[in-house]
């Protein structure tokens, strides 16, 4: 009886964006056949209920339960073509049912058409008011349901009903008549509710109520039936000879739990309530545990079955006037939690540079999917011909998802993400009965997917999924998910920009590279001279021992070893040449920074030389390091050298000093320095010199010093300039340390 | 052979170090000083013959010092070597009065042929 089905046929997607329709599958034949039966066994269990509640003369039961099992099963079923399956189904059990009594087919089929008649009129009429599927979570929804669920269907039916009773037995027509309506409105009023929302809601609920809730419930129920058999063991002993006082006392205790069940727990949980004592209060006054016992037994029972729904009516509506205000607030406080949650995302992004943000995503993907209370959350970037899982969450339990490419799978979903539409996925269980094996998700479940849009482009989806088939993605959730989908796009936008512009930058920087070694050529040659010298004076000498007798095998092995080890210092000069030659990756690993300078002033050792200024290196062992990009901050601090050595070598010789260090900032940054002895940096200019194209020299192209501040940015420290008080510039940079 | 002491000054100690070692198995009497100030500050005893000189250096290159030392009895015949062909210096020092230029890395042959003339000269001087 649970799931309702529709005639859409399975695994269609569904498209449009401003309304969401469900695919819902065909329930399986078996399906339908359990549910048949169950409806078979609920409507003889509802009978057996029915005639135990009936007073010995009256035909009438008290609280006729069958036609409210039928109009609860209608309502839980979505296709009207089963609706005549289901009410078949019910019949052999009215006959069965009936059967003892003796009376003739045709009287028990006309009183089943009535009863039927009951359940279809409800029904019709609520799927015709377009209130299907039936709710009693508002007082709107609450007052069409007694409207036309309590009253209409049986006030209506009861007229061929009593009619059809008064022809075969001439009893009198109107209280037969007034008798089914009141017993049948009584059980439509306190059944339905408490078993639509059981069958369809309870599972759902039950999963999401917190364990205070729960605990709470189970106490309410305790109590309740615990009251219960208190105020039925109060009549116990026939009738009373101080009349309904004492009882109608006891029954006042019944009404606290009742009132607590409606304030807390919402009109279906309220109309279980009031239906387990109505039960229990009816069986009581039918078998002679009278309350009204003043009263003429038939009396008795009206006066008693209109004092129950005068109680359930004003109940059930302060639990869904009760419900409702849950909700509101429910809503209000959810929206403020929303709204937190994306202006935290909105400004989570914003100082984080691309190399940071994968982090950040993953934790916010977490974070969203939480709160959307769902078991899965997703981002599919669209990569080339592809759409891979690039960030994905799972609620614990869930297993983790394996990052499947879902183009191949999906084409015709990819092209809806593609050409911007949304679509929700729903029965994956229905696919794989097709044969269709969801590589992506592996469990049946039910996602809501919107497309990741930045600047009209697509680029993705976002999706959440939902292992219970909870039916229903409300409008509101989509109008989120769209929010949040908006300021990933946006994330994911300037990830991409940033990665691109990373991109440009370090091809920059390595034509930089490339022309900055073009220029140091003779200076590099000096540099690799000087070992290659000391190489083949060692060599030659060598050969020269060896054709000397005796040999002086100790001089030799000296020769020998002072080779290699110029050989190894040759090798060590070509290394950092080719790591400076080297395309950088842009991966940010965790730099040694006095290595690094070390490095810098040692290639730039001949430069100095040639130039005939004095390179002083203060490398302080208090240097923290760093993480990033070890090349580029190379580069920026050879550039910075390579600048000042042509500077200081403006001065007359004898002053011509350039000072490079690197120390630990006041701030625990790392600090890297470059003074030089030279003209100094005009004030005015002290900004421009980072301006690309910049150059107050002949040679060069005025990009070293701003794709030097480029880099430094992209590393998140800052680079400026000073004069010295003795002249001279004084470039600084500081660069954030690593832990 | 004792044609008199060889001088070599460079900055670079495994230059100095293995010119040193080469001259010296090629039968010369060799000594070395690591700059153009030292050979200024400090007295070689005995006196060398020649100098083998690297042409840059930090402080005083070794033109400066040829300028320096010319027509003093300081000013012995010197052999150049330099880490780059730059064939101004070249000119400038011949001018000056050097003996011969060689570049780094120093062909053996042309090295002592070189220093051999030096030493010729340093004693016709004499």
């Amino acid at each position: 009886m649970g799931t309702s089905t529709d005639s859409r046929p399975a695994a269609r997607w569904l498209a449009g964006t401003d309304r969401i329709r469900r695919g819902v599958s065909e329930l399986p034949a078996l399906a339908v056949v359990a549910t048949a039966i169950a409806v078979g066994f609920a409507y003889y269990a509802g009978s057996l209920v029915g005639l135990a509640l009936r007073p010995p003369p009256s035909f009438s039961s008290l609280l006729w339960l069958p036609n409210a099992i039928l109009t609860a099963t209608l309502l839980l079923t979505r296709s009207t073509r089963r609706w005549w399956i289901y009410l078949a189904a019910a019949l052999p059990a009215h006959l069965l049912m009936l059967a003892p009594t003796g009376l003739p087919l045709s009287f028990m089929v006309a009183i089943f058409l009535t009863n039927c008649i009951e359940a279809l009129l409800a029904a019709a009429a609520v799927r015709w008011l377009g209130a299907a599927p039936i709710r009693f979570d508002t007082l709107r929804h609450l007052g069409l349901f007694i409207a036309v669920v309590v009253l209409m269907a049986p006030f209506v039916s009861s007229f061929p009903a009593a009619a059809v009773v008064t022809w075969w037995r001439g009893d009198e027509y109107w209280p037969l008549w007034r008798n089914r309506f009141v017993s049948n409105a009584l059980s439509q009023l306190m059944l339905v509710p408490a078993c639509v929302v059981a069958l369809r809601d309870a599972l759902p609920m039950a999963r999401r109520a917190s364990s205070r809730r729960l605990l709470e419930g189970v106490l309410l129920t305790g109590l309740t039936l615990l009251l219960g058999v208190t105020v039925l063991g109060s009549a116990e002993g026939g009738p009373l000879g101080e009349g309904p006082g004492l009882s109608a006392r006891f029954l006042a205790l019944l009404l606290p739990p009742l009132l607590w069940t409606a304030v807390r727990f919402g009109p279906a949980s309220t109309s279980f309530s009031l239906l387990s004592m109505t039960v229990l209060l009816l069986w009581g006054e039918t078998h002679g545990r009278a309350f009204l016992a003043v009263l003429p037994r038939q009396e008795a029972a009206l006066a008693f079955q209109t004092v129950l729904g005068v109680v359930a009516v004003p109940l059930m509506c302060l639990a869904a006037l009760m419900q409702e205000h849950r909700r509101a607030e429910e809503l209000v406080r959810g929206r403020l939690e929303f709204e937190k949650l994306l202006s935290r995302l909105s400004t989570a992004f914003v100082p984080l540079g691309s190399h940071e943000m994968d982090a950040t995503f993953e934790r916010w993907v977490a974070r969203i999917g939480e709160s959307f209370e769902v078991d899965r959350f997703m981002v599919l970037l669209h990569r080339g011909q592809e759409v891979e899982i690039a960030y994905s969450w799972a609620a614990p339990g869930n297993a983790p998802l394996h990052p499947a490419r879902v183009r191949s799978d999906y084409p015709g979903e990819v092209q809806q993400i593609l050409q911007d539409q949304l679509f929700v996925i729903a029965q994956l269980e229905a696919q794989r009965a097709e044969g269709v094996e969801p590589a992506w998700i592996d469990w049946a479940g039910r996602s809501l997917t919107v497309p990741l849009s930045a600047r009209g482009r697509t680029t993705g989806v976002v999706s959440l999924v939902r292992r219970c088939d909870d039916l229903e993605w409300p409008e509101e959730l989509v109008q989120r998910l769209r929010l949040v989908a908006d300021v990933l796009a946006g994330a994911l936008d300037r990830k991409r920009a940033e990665i691109e512009a990373d991109q440009s930058r370090q091809e920059l920087a390595h034509l930089l590279r490339i022309s900055t070694l073009g220029v140091m050529t003779t200076s590099l040659a000096h540099e690799l001279n000087q070992p290659l010298t000391a190489i083949l004076a060692n060599a030659q000498a060598a050969q020269r021992m060896l054709a000397r007798t005796p040999l002086d095998l100790s001089e030799i092995r000296d020769a020998l070893a002072d080779t290699i080890e110029e050989d190894r210092r040759a090798g060590e000069i070509i290394s950092h040449l080719r790591d400076m030659l080297r395309k950088g990756t842009g991966e940010h690993a965790v730099i040694d920074v006095r290595a690094i300078v070390g490095g810098v002033a040692r290639l730039a050792s001949s430069d100095a030389l040639i130039r005939k200024v004095h390179l002083q290196v203060s490398l302080d062992p208090a240097t923290p390091a760093m993480k990033g990009d070890g090349t580029q901050i190379q580069q920026v601090v050879l550039n910075l050298l390579l600048n000042a050595l042509e500077a200081a070598a403006e001065s007359p010789n004898g002053e011509r000093v350039v000072v490079l260090r690197s120390a630990r900032a006041a701030d625990g940054q790392v600090e890297i320095s470059v003074q030089d002895t030279g003209p100094g940096v005009p004030d005015e200019l002290a900004e421009r010199v980072f301006e690309p194209f910049f150059t107050t020299r002949s040679r060069g192209i005025g990009m070293g010093l701003s794709i030097a501040r480029s880099i430094v940015t992209a590393h998140g420290g800052t680079i400026w300039v000073e004069n010295r008080t003795g002249g001279g510039a004084f470039f600084r940079l500081h660069l954030p340390s690593h832990a | 052979m004792n044609a008199g002491k060889v001088l070599v000054v460079d900055d670079d100690a495994s230059v100095r170090k293995s010119l040193n070692r080469l001259i010296r198995a090629a039968g010369y009497d060799v000594e070395t000083l690591d700059g153009a100030v030292a050979y200024l500050e400090r007295a070689v005893q005995p006196p060398p013959a020649c100098l083998v000189l690297d042409v840059r250096m930090p402080g005083m290159s070794g033109l400066d010092l040829l300028k320096c030392v010319a027509g003093t009895p300081r000013g012995l015949p010197i052999v150049f070597i330099s880490g780059h062909g730059d064939e101004d210096l070249r000119a400038q020092a011949i001018d000056a009065g050097a003996v011969e230029v060689l570049y780094k890395p120093l062909d053996e042959t042309t090295l002592l042929a070189a220093i051999d003339q030096a030493l010729t000269l340093s004693k016709a001087n004499l």
